[in-house]
């Protein structure tokens, strides 16, 4: 019996995926662990290991094609089988897959490379269940169904929901943490488009990230509690710490100091550094995680989008430690090759806008987290201390709360914590 | 238009062609002289005698044999069974010999006849005389099978039936022998093969025949009060099914119900279901509901007879599901 | 080369003499009251009422081992009371009570009670014919010398399932007893507008290579003596008889049926030939009863009768559960779709 090699789950949220690069072709002997092929998730670009050994006889399909979790991509040859009759009893000629070839495998839904596979979106849980009206409306109003709340029986998505969604598709969109450019000033010139308008659909990636904040939306309560803190004395320890590790090539950034304080700060208030789990239409049955590890997120913006890389253990590093360890995860994340692992497990997350000089903003929720940190620029101010105008460096930060499971005080009462450190670093210490 | 009794419309549908062709007779057991178990043939030997209201002894499949045989060669006989539960006793002469004839003759001979008579659970009448076989019979090709729900149809499609050259299947419903309606007067004929939209509405397709048309009607006219606008389709002809007018409805409605007086397995519903969805299931918001009979024989017992039909809570409750009107 | 039995003889004792008179009167009672029951709409369907008819059954069942088998139509009643059924679960059958005789499921055409070998009432005309061959056939085969009395009315003589099962019988030699009772009419239909030949031992007997036996089921002793000759027969392996019982029917077809076929005066000269009438007379010329003793069968029979109406009004509709039990041996499965 030839082996079917099917599509992984490599990332715990990944519903489909693509298949970016084969690392192999008709005819290669592979192994246990060999690396087979670069899939394309919600998150990131993943390795895809085989757990078998054999040659491979059929490879199911096309570089780039969308297909959905538990699909055959590819079968093996085991030894003593010929991989050319293995190819034909499998289905067809093995070689040059290519999106048009839809395989015939039985295990393989036939809609896994069809042109259209906006009706094979699975959960984690199983298969995204919708009327065929409500794919076809979702089809040609170009929403990706998966990314709409059914109401129907187990959650099937029914018309209503496809219509109410897309009605309120503007007021459901991702939030401000995203919005990298500003708005274009208009001009009082007639303008002249260059080129047409574009459709662009919606990316694996941008799809996880509407999901995500369509969820936090309509979901989660949120509370913002913004502070101003004053950053002179970050400055100042910085400048001298960078001077101190300049040997070893280790330079801190004003947000190394802000992930350690935040992580400080969330070993204080375990009511912030928490989780939110359960069903609003079940309050009965829900709860709130308080987490014994304090793992940061720390959102990085990427040109399709935007990913989460996390920090485990963050209050238990020092200043150094959390560059060099952040360092690693930008870099992952930058190139695509974040793993499943440093991708989860997150008890709340940073969003930090400062290298672009905004005064404010929220972040939306990352659920089940109940809090999010929004973290401005540092810039010069007039302030006022004692009863002076003076000019000082500040920082503006808001925290979103899921007001579900953590109420105003708690809030302020955390960021009471957080400027403190800030504003007196050598406090970190103690 | 007058009113007339559904029982009264099939006697005026047979003595109107019998008016009109010498070659239609009507044959079968009480038929004659007692004026027909259901008094549906009630006057008719008096008025065209023994030669053509013709009285039989209890040998269905005889009958139905001796029917077949003289539709062959020209008659165009009508047979009734008292009820179509006693229809089994014949099978054989109806589906091998009138469904095939003239596909095994390469068209040389046709079956121009009609069986007909009531059928269905009409009260305590247990396992053997309630069976209701529309399902077996819209299997077989070569049979054409009709079921009129109101005295209108039940006069417009007999007259059709008695005029067609195919062997037609007609099942009546004794519990609506009773039920009056306006009749159009004279030849009036309702096309075999063609639906009846009997309310119409855009929430929902009510697809239904027979009896259940009266529980089906009561369940739209309930839900119109809750703002529901639901269509009632009246099929008649189980085969040839008019799909046009079914799929043209739930184009529009995306919802779909079927209620019948069926079992539910390899039933109508099922076969009728099956066809929407071959044809237009991108349009379905729910999945198609069905109400039946639920699957069990038969029984004497008058609650657990009662408790089997398509009440219209029953239809109510499927409608509200294919709504999603149950959260 | 019909027999036609004429002068009665005594062939039974007092003691069964009197219990014969008394399943008749037991008989007509219970029908007497399942009409005005069924008139107080605590009956519904079909009822087909066996007045006047209570001989064919009492004498010819009354002949029958335990271990011998009868099935018979949907004018059953007669011949399950007959054969010893209780009339409290008869009556809880008419009422569709679980405690009836079949559970409430089959009502007045479908009594059944195979712990006396009583393989029912069938209500599709003729169809049970072949069943009552098979159980001959089985019984032969199983090397018993049972026998299968089996009923049916002088209109399912003419469907197709009569003649293909009586030839195979008489062919085979099987241990059954044909019984028509002839009541002259089947629903509203003469008996000569149904059948080209009056004489139903023409049609039963020759043509299947049996011996066919015409008698007056009005007189239960002579019901009796031909059911004899017949079981003699059939148990001594020489194969099975036709009976003709002539007899009459006093009530309607069904409990719907408006006679329009005959005339009171009809029925009237029927009735003085009624068979209860004529056991009692003779039982009396006999002197093996007095007035009194008649008089208090009769009471007793009506008590009788009563309980048995109230144990049906006092007992347990079947539940909605009810459905579904007994509809197949292995666990039943409904393939419904809600
Ligand atoms: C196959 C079939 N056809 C018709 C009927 C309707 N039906 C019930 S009883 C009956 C008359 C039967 O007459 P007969 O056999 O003489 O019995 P009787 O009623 O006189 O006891 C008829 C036509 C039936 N039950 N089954
Ligand atoms: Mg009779």
């Amino acid at each position: 019996m030839p082996i079917e090699v099917k599509l992984a789950k490599v990332s715990p949220t990944m519903e489909s995926g693509q298949i970016v690069k084969w690392l192999v072709k008709v005819g290669d002997k592979v192994k246990e662990g060999d690396t087979i092929a670069e899939v394309q998730t919600d998150k990131a670009v993943m390795p895809m290991e085989t757990f078998d050994e054999g040659t491979v006889a059929r490879i199911d399909v096309a570089e780039g094609v969308d297909i959905p979790l538990g699909a055959r991509i590819l079968v093996l040859a085991k030894k003593g089988e010929d991989p050319k009759q293995v190819a034909e009893s499998v289905g067809g000629a093995g070689a040059a897959p290519s999106a048009a070839s839809a395989p015939a495998a039985s295990a393989a839904p036939a809609a896994a490379v069809s042109a259209a596979p906006v009706a094979v979106a699975s959960h984690a849980s199983g298969r995204v269940k919708s009327s065929p009206l409500a794919r076809k409306i979702a089809e040609s109003a170009g929403v990706d169904i998966a990314s709409i709340p059914g109401s129907g029986p187990a959650g099937r998505i029914v018309r209503a929901d496809v219509e109410a969604f897309v009605a309120n598709g503007t007021k459901a969109a991702p939030a401000a943490a995203v919005a990298k450019t500003p708005a274009p000033v208009a001009k009082a010139k007639v303008f002249i488009p260059l080129g047409e308008d574009q459709n662009i659909p919606l990316d694996r990636m941008r799809q996880a990230i509407a999901r995500g904040m369509v969820a936090a939306k309509t979901q989660a309560p949120e509370i913002h509690v913004t502070v101003d803190i004053r950053m002179d004395e970050v400055v100042r320890v910085r400048e001298r710490l960078n001077k101190a590790l300049a040997a070893e090539g280790v330079k801190l950034s004003v947000g190394d100091f802000v992930t350690k304080a935040v992580a400080m700060s969330l070993r204080r208030h375990p009511a912030v550094n928490a989780t939110f789990n359960g069903d609003n239409a079940n309050l009965a049955q829900a709860y709130v995680t308080r987490h014994a590890a304090v793992n940061v997120g720390i959102a990085v913006a990427l040109d399709g989008g935007l990913i989460v890389p996390v920090l485990r253990n963050a209050d238990m590093y020092g200043l150094r430690d959390i560059r060099v360890e952040s360092e690693k995860l930008y870099e992952a994340a930058r190139s695509g090759r974040l793993t499943a692992d440093q991708m989860s497990g997150g008890t709340f997350t940073i969003s930090n806008l400062g290298m672009y000089g905004v005064k404010q903003f929220d972040a939306v929720l990352a659920l089940p987290q109940v809090a999010i940190l929004a973290v401005a620029s540092a810039e010069k101010r007039p302030i006022v201390v004692g009863d002076q105008i003076t000019v000082g460096t500040m920082m503006s930060v808001t925290l979103t709360a899921d007001h579900r499971a953590v109420d105003g005080a708690s809030a302020a009462e955390f960021l009471r914590s957080l400027k403190g450190f800030l504003e007196e670093p050598t406090a970190m210490l103690l | 238009m007058p009113i007339l009794a559904y029982r009264d419309a099939l006697n005026q549908a047979m003595a109107e062609e019998m008016e009109r062709d010498d070659n239609v007779y009507l044959m079968g057991e009480e038929v004659a002289e007692y004026n027909g178990a259901y008094k549906v043939s009630q006057g008719l030997w008096e008025r065209f005698g023994s030669r053509r209201v013709i009285d039989t002894p209890i040998s269905e499949e005889g009958f139905a044999g001796i029917g077949i045989g003289s539709a062959m060669v020209g008659l165009r006989p009508i047979i009734e069974f008292m009820t179509f539960s006693f229809s089994l006793v014949a099978i054989d002469q109806i589906l091998n010999n009138a469904a095939n004839m003239r596909y095994m003759s390469g068209g040389q001979f046709s079956v121009p006849i009609v069986f007909r008579g009531s059928s269905g659970m009409a009260g305590c009448l247990a396992a053997t005389h309630s069976h209701r076989l529309e399902a077996i019979y819209s299997h077989f090709p070569g049979l054409t099978v009709v079921m009129p729900a109101t005295a209108a149809d039940a006069k417009g499609l007999l007259k059709s039936s008695i005029r067609s050259d195919d062997p037609v299947i007609f099942i009546e419903h004794e519990n609506l022998y009773g039920e009056k309606g306006e009749v159009p007067d004279g030849d009036v004929l309702t096309p075999i093969g063609k639906a009846n939209v009997v309310r119409e509405g855009s929430d929902v397709t009510l697809l239904t025949y027979s009896r259940s048309l009266i529980n089906t009607l009561a369940a739209a006219e309930q839900l119109a009060g809750e703002g529901v606008s639901a269509e009632v389709i009246d099929l008649r002809t189980l085969r040839p099914l008019d799909l046009d007018t079914i799929l043209t409805s739930v184009v529009k409605t995306h919802r779909c119900v079927i209620i019948e007086e069926n079992w539910p397995y390899c039933g109508i519903g099922a076969g009728v279901a099956d066809r929407i969805y071959q044809k237009v299931f991108d349009e379905l918001d729910a999945p198609i509901r069905r109400v039946t009979v639920k699957d069990a024989p038969i029984p004497y017992n008058r609650n657990l007879e009662a408790s089997m039909l398509p009440t219209v809570d029953r239809i109510v409750a499927k409608i509200n599901d294919v709504l999603y009107r149950n959260a | 080369m019909s027999q036609v039995q004429t002068a009665p003889r005594t062939i039974v004792d007092r003691q069964t003499a009197v219990k014969w008179l008394r399943q008749m009167h037991l008989i007509r009672r219970f029908e007497e009251r399942a009409a005005f029951l069924y008139q107080s709409q605590k009956i519904g369907g079909f009822c087909h009422l066996y007045n006047g008819q209570e001989a064919c059954a009492v004498g010819s069942i009354g002949m029958l081992r335990e271990d011998d088998y009868l099935i018979t139509a949907y004018r059953d009643h007669g011949h399950a009371l007959a054969r010893g059924m209780d009339p409290k679960p008869a009556m809880a059958e008419l009422l569709g009570k679980s405690t009836g005789c079949s559970t409430g499921k089959g009502g007045s055409m479908h009594f059944f009670e195979a712990e006396k070998n009583f393989l029912g009432g069938h209500a599709i005309v003729g169809s049970h014919i072949p069943l009552a061959t098979g159980v001959a056939f089985a019984a032969k085969y199983k090397k018993t010398d049972s026998v299968c009395l089996c009923y049916f009315g002088d209109g399912a003589i003419n469907q197709g399932s009569f003649h293909e099962a009586l030839n195979m019988a008489g062919m085979w030699k099987l241990p059954a007893i044909y019984y028509v009772e002839n009541n002259l009419i089947a629903m509203g239909t003469q008996l000569e507008r149904s059948s080209a030949v009056l004489d139903l031992t023409v049609r039963g007997g020759d043509p299947f290579k049996m011996p066919a036996y015409r008698v007056d089921a009005n007189d239960v002793e002579q019901v009796a003596e031909i059911t004899q000759l017949a079981i003699a027969r059939a148990r001594a392996g020489e194969g099975p008889t036709f009976i003709e019982a002539i007899t009459y029917r006093f009530r309607g077809h069904s409990m719907s049926d408006p006679q329009k076929y005959r005339t009171k005066e009809d029925l009237e000269k029927a009735k003085q030939r009624d068979p209860i009438l004529l056991w009692e007379n003779r039982l009396l010329q006999r002197g093996w009863i007095d007035e009194s003793s008649l008089e208090q069968m009769r009471d007793e029979i009506k008590e009788e009768v009563e309980a048995a109406i109230e144990f049906a009004e006092n007992s347990p509709e079947p539940g909605p559960e009810d459905l579904y039990t007994n509809i197949t041996v292995a666990p039943y499965i409904p393939q419904e779709s809600d």
